[in-house]
């Protein structure tokens, strides 16, 4: 199964089609994000389907944000699931990554960035 | 006290099985007030770093050798023990994770001592066994 993207102007927003994101399947996320993040540096990831993420699935998001963020680039992350920000929270990943309620919201603060 | 063991083997994919384990064992016993289910979702996020640390770093990824996972449960603690017979973990040769983003990996060591309120290794019959225990919000000895 492929990650549904879209494009937002020149906002990407993929749509991460894992339940749950763990050790099992964190190596397929970061393939299926290989040719995304060739062709984007504004990146959202929409987390609405993901109910559980390990150390192993904060390592392959934070592996997009590195990635775009060595490119001059930045990544939004919304529609966050109370377990999954707990786990976000501890790794402290809300602090280096902005973390917003809707796929609108987060689209909005790239454009609110550019003004 | 309630208790369920359960036999596994060492496949990245049955971390989804042994947390619907420990999941539902909890709630069966546990109330399900937030602060209650916020407790049970860092027991199962340590369960699942710690076996996930056997299958990777006690079996090298070896497929087919033995997990198991046993829970034990009463009013006011939670107590997970996941044994297996691979190299033994050293917690304290993992460095400190990087909260800055420079860094992708060496947050499970450190998500399990977040999550739990006791965590220890030992040996038992000559297998490994990772004890976790939780305290239950809102009791005496909890939070």
């Amino acid at each position: 199964m492929e990650p549904e993207v879209e494009t937002v102007g020149d906002v990407t927003v993929v749509t991460v089609h894992y339940e749950q994101l763990d050790a099992s399947n964190s190596e397929d996320f970061r393939r299926d994000m290989a040719p995304v993040l060739e062709k984007t540096h504004k990146l959202v990831l929409d987390l609405a389907k993901v109910e559980f993420v390990d150390s192993r699935g904060c390592g392959a998001i934070l592996s997009c944000l590195k990635n775009v963020s060595e490119a001059g680039g930045d990544l939004k992350i919304c529609n966050v699931a109370r377990p999954v920000r707990m786990v976000f929270e501890l790794i402290r990943l809300h602090r280096i990554c902005e973390i917003l309620g809707t796929r609108d919201e987060a689209v909005k603060a790239f454009q609110k960035r550019q003004v | 006290m309630a208790a369920h063991r359960r036999a596994y083997t060492s496949e990245l994919h049955h971390l989804a099985a042994m947390r619907a384990q420990v999941r539902q064992a909890c709630c069966r016993e546990w109330g399900n007030s937030l602060e209650e289910l916020e407790a049970i979702d860092l027991l199962v996020l340590a369960v699942n770093e710690s076996a996930s640390n056997v299958i990777r770093h006690s079996y090298h990824n070896e497929a087919g050798r033995p997990i198991e996972v046993a829970v034990e449960i009463d009013d006011e603690t939670a107590t997970v023990k996941i044994a297996h017979e691979g190299a033994e973990f050293d917690p304290d040769r993992t460095p400190p994770p990087s909260f800055d983003g420079s860094r992708t990996g060496g947050f499970g060591v450190y998500l399990i001592r977040q999550s739990v309120d006791e965590v220890d290794y030992a040996h038992d019959g000559g297998r490994c066994v990772i004890r976790l225990l939780k305290r239950r919000p809102g009791t005496s000895r909890g939070e």
